[in-house]
């Protein structure tokens, strides 16, 4: 990728990301609720409260505050969550790789499975195996996560009892791991049953948010390789006498990529913007069960951390998708 | 070699009656020729006469929308049309290769030329990677581009438009097919550089012995490299034989009127007339019939 | 009249939830508050009266949903006649009058793009606090943008086409033209979009209160009584199942409509 586009992106990364800060930073401050009032004892003095202003530094005028709160969120220090009494960055950071695991292994699936229903769609094109897949890929596209979580919760949790409908791992299980990457660090100790076990608690929820983007994945990929498959190098290849399974998967599929990547991009945010009702669901102890409960609890220093965590998320998200785009595009990536 | 099978005159290709038609009408109307081995056949004719489809054809690549009707298309006593997509494909890339219109199109944007160039030796011929690449720096050598070996890492769109079509040759070369389509290979290309790669085609089309069947509306291009010449028109046949015969003496008005709308290398201030309409009116009237 | 099965069963389905949100009390076997802990969760019997079943309070779950159509219908209607008001709104002025009002409109549709919708919900209900009007400033907040990007391309087009010429010709003044002459023609896209909206508002609605940020928990509602019957699953499936289905086949006739609407209103479009 050249180095100038990939400079302007970084920069409007950082525009973007200045952007959300102030947002957050304004919204939060103009909150109607006192949430100092939230957290005092009743008949507690005004003094206390005085004392509380100033320990979260809202007796500051309210520029100031920006400035303050500003510095303190470069270093990484988001003050101390009322609701949970600690540090911030700290708690962010212990729930963040449950999601972060989820995410990564709902992404493979939604990239799999739609890859997997446009390849077979268009290799039976026009026949009932298509029409099939496309009215089911009608049903997944129209119906949001919320509802399959739900689904899935009552289908494969309750009726047919094959998957755990809530939590990361069984608590039986002791794993005795020091970081909260429980896949990663599962598989590096080689804890192969405790990994199976949480890859057990991720089907379910990890289902749910690959769903709406496999389908738009489906469809979208599906277009690209029927206008691929009319290409001239298409039909030379057939005259090389490749197979029809080769043609598809050598010679369409990566140029087809291309223009799918770029229109389903936005959809990988959705995917992460979608674990915070997914974690919900399965009581999954990701950041996104963690937004919840902090705006029940308006924990305003949770929410500006993890507000500005998603941010980031989806900043690198977005500069994941560039960077496959132009892996797959030697136009670009030689340009 | 090459000579040797002129002369015993062995039918390579040997397309019988062959009609088809489309929603439109009829596009192919009871066409028979002979493609001798070694030798190079010209289809000649106006853009609807029915060329492309017959290479089409031969190569089992019709679109939906047009459909054989009768006929046959005997490959080696071995009719093309009753064969099953399997049994066609045993047959293409080995037997029967393509020289494609548009270079620029024809090469897949995503893959290395190498790996392009590389895919009949490998999947066809078997050949492992090490020796297929081997063998594609001798075929690049052959239609004359300078440092194979760089040209093999780049993508399509690092090369000219000249190149490509090289490559494109290289590849249909590569496992010395017995019968190569070209269909207007050369006109997507430069003038300038047009006629170096007809020559490159006639170059290698002889040293291999293959059998050539040439596609094209250019009697010019007709002249120069291709033994013998069929004359379409509306998709029947007007006119059949040695190149050499028709140019000098053509017997159907078309082609003699085709001649003349012709520009002529030898006779450069010669007027050139466009093919006058009654008589496209009355071939009109004679193929409806 | 459309024969577009979608727009009939779709059309259909929400005419029916409309009568039920409307005479709800006269519906409703049970009142939706009443509790009764000697009957709690109760499966859905005949005997009893209670079709349904009732929930961990004893509560008539027929009762519930039906009383929750209103909730969700509100929510439905309000929010999204609100949020395509001022979205078309937006998307006309930027579309017809261009120049600077279409920069600043445009660039206000690209930002709030790029803000994903979830952030921006958290956002939104974390300042405004739970209940009813915040999950409806929410929705309106966020999905303006859906009416103001397609309504702002149609005027565009529209505004290039004969008959608005014709119009400026004959001296008709722009917001007379922009009103008389154009809002029409886009309309029927509105629509369309409309009954989109109402879906999404719908489930925005479901999560809120699945999650305890909508109206207080005493109110039925569609996600209240998902959220409830999640919790007592092993126990009493029914109280999950029946408004998770009700709330899937509402969201699914929007869909349906919206889509069949689409379809129908095409060859009008292009008239």
């Amino acid at each position: 990728m050249p180095v100038q586009l990939l400079a302007s992106r970084a920069l409007s990364a950082i525009v973007t990301l200045l952007g959300v800060m102030v947002i957050v930073f304004v919204l939060v401050r103009v909150v109607p609720g006192d949430p100092i009032a939230m957290m005092i004892a009743p008949g507690a003095s005004e003094a206390d409260v005085q004392a509380l202003r100033a320990l979260y530094g809202l007796d500051l005028p309210i520029s100031q505050q920006f400035f303050v709160w500003f510095g303190q969120v470069l270093q990484g220090n988001f003050g101390t969550s009322i609701s949970l009494k600690q540090n911030v960055m700290r708690i962010i950071l212990d729930r963040l790789p449950a999601t972060l695991e989820l995410a990564v292994f709902a992404l493979c699936l939604a990239v799999m499975w739609g890859t997997f229903i446009a390849l077979v769609s268009t290799a039976w094109r026009g026949s009932t195996v298509e029409k099939i897949i496309d009215a089911f890929n009608g049903v997944m596209l129209a119906v949001p996560d919320f509802i399959w979580g739900l689904t899935f919760v009552l289908l494969l949790g309750v009726l047919l009892p094959v998957l755990p409908i809530s939590g990361r791992s069984d608590p039986a299980i002791d794993a005795k791991l020091t970081t909260q990457f429980f896949i990663i660090e599962g598989l590096l100790r080689g804890q192969i049953y405790f990994v199976w076990d949480v890859l057990k608690h991720m089907i379910l929820p990890a289902l749910t948010m690959a769903f709406p983007l496999a389908a738009v994945i489906g469809r979208v990929l599906k277009s690209a390789l029927l206008d691929v498959m009319v290409q001239d190098y298409i039909v030379l290849a057939r005259i090389k006498g490749l197979s029809n399974l080769r043609i598809l998967l050598q010679e369409a599929l990566r140029n087809a990529a291309v223009p799918a990547l770029a229109l389903t991009g936005v959809q990988f945010t959705f995917l992460i913007g979608g674990t915070v009702i997914t974690e919900r669901i399965f009581s999954y102890p990701g950041i996104g069960n963690l937004a919840i409960d902090a705006v029940i609890n308006r924990d305003l220093p949770l929410i500006q951390g993890l507000v500005l965590t998603f941010g980031i998320i989806f900043i690198i998200v977005n500069m994941l998708v560039d960077a496959a785009t132009a892996w797959l595009n030697p136009r670009l990536r030689h340009a | 070699m090459a000579r040797s099978n002129v002369e015993t005159m062995s039918t390579v290709i040997d397309i019988r009656n062959l009609s088809a038609r489309s929603a439109a009408g009829a596009i192919l109307r009871d066409v028979s020729l002979t493609v001798n081995a070694g030798e190079a056949m010209a289809l000649v004719g106006e853009s609807g006469a029915g060329k492309s489809t017959i290479a089409k054809a031969v190569l089992g690549i019709l679109p939906a929308a047009i459909r054989i009707t009768g006929g046959e298309i005997l490959f080696d006593g071995q009719d093309l049309l009753k064969l099953s997509p399997a049994q066609i494909r045993e047959l293409l890339g080995v037997h029967i290769a393509l020289i494609p219109q548009d270079p620029l199109t024809s090469l897949n944007p995503s893959r290395r030329i190498g790996d392009q160039l590389t895919d009949g030796l490998r999947l066809r011929a078997k050949l492992n990677r090490a020796d297929a690449m081997t063998k594609a720096l001798v075929l690049l050598n052959n239609v004359h581009i300078r440092d194979p070996e760089l040209v093999l890492k780049r993508y399509p769109h690092e090369l000219s438009g000249g190149m490509r079509q090289r490559v494109l040759i290289a590849q249909a070369f590569s496992l010395n097919p017995r019968v190569i389509i070209a269909d207007e290979p050369t006109t997507a290309l430069d003038v300038t550089v047009q006629k170096q790669v007809l020559r490159l085609i006639r170059q290698l089309q002889r040293d291999h012995g293959t059998t050539l069947l040439f596609v094209t509306h250019d009697l010019g291009v007709v002249a120069q490299i291709c033994d013998r010449m069929t004359v379409l028109y509306g998709g029947k046949v007007l006119e059949q034989g040695s190149t050499a015969e028709i140019l000098r003496n053509p017997q159907h008005r078309y082609t003699r009127a085709l001649l003349a709308a012709n520009p002529r290398y030898d006779q450069p201030e010669q007027r050139l007339k466009p093919v006058p309409d009654d008589l496209i009116a009355d071939l009109k009237r004679e193929i409806a019939s | 009249m459309p024969r577009d099965f979608r727009i009939i069963w779709g059309g259909g389905f929400i005419l029916l939830l409309l009568l039920a949100a409307l005479f709800a009390p006269l519906l409703s076997p049970f009142d939706p508050l009443e509790q009764d802990l000697l009957i709690a969760t109760a499966p859905p019997l005949m005997e009893t009266g209670h079709y349904l079943g009732t929930d961990s309070l004893g509560r008539d779950v027929l009762s519930r949903l039906i009383h929750a159509c209103r909730i969700a219908l509100t929510v439905a209607f309000v929010a999204s006649i609100l949020a395509g008001l001022l979205g078309t709104l937006l998307g006309l002025v930027a579309g017809y009058f261009g120049g600077w009002w279409d920069t600043i409109i445009s660039r206000l549709i690209d930002i709030w793009m790029a803000f994903p919708p979830v952030l921006l919900s958290i956002l939104l209900v974390a300042v405004l606090g739970s209940g009813l009007h915040s999950v409806i400033v929410a929705i309106v907040v966020i999905d303006w943008t859906r009416f103001a990007r397609v309504v702002r391309v149609e005027a565009q087009q529209q505004a290039k086409l004969e008959y608005a010429e014709a119009a400026t010709a004959l001296g008709m003044g722009r917001a007379a033209i922009l009103f008389r002459e154009i809002l029409p023609n886009i309309l029927p896209v509105v629509l369309v979009l409309l009954s989109l909206e109402m879906g999404i508002a719908v489930i925005v609605e479901a999560i809120l209160s699945f999650v305890g940020l909508s109206v207080s928990t005493d109110t039925a509602t569609w996600g209240g009584m998902i959220a409830e019957g999640r919790q007592i699953i092993y126990q009493a499936w029914w109280v999950l199942v029946f408004p998770l289905v009700t709330l899937f086949l509402t969201v699914l006739a929007f869909n349906q409509l919206g889509d069949g609407l689409r379809q129908w209103l095409d060859p009008m479009l292009k008239r």
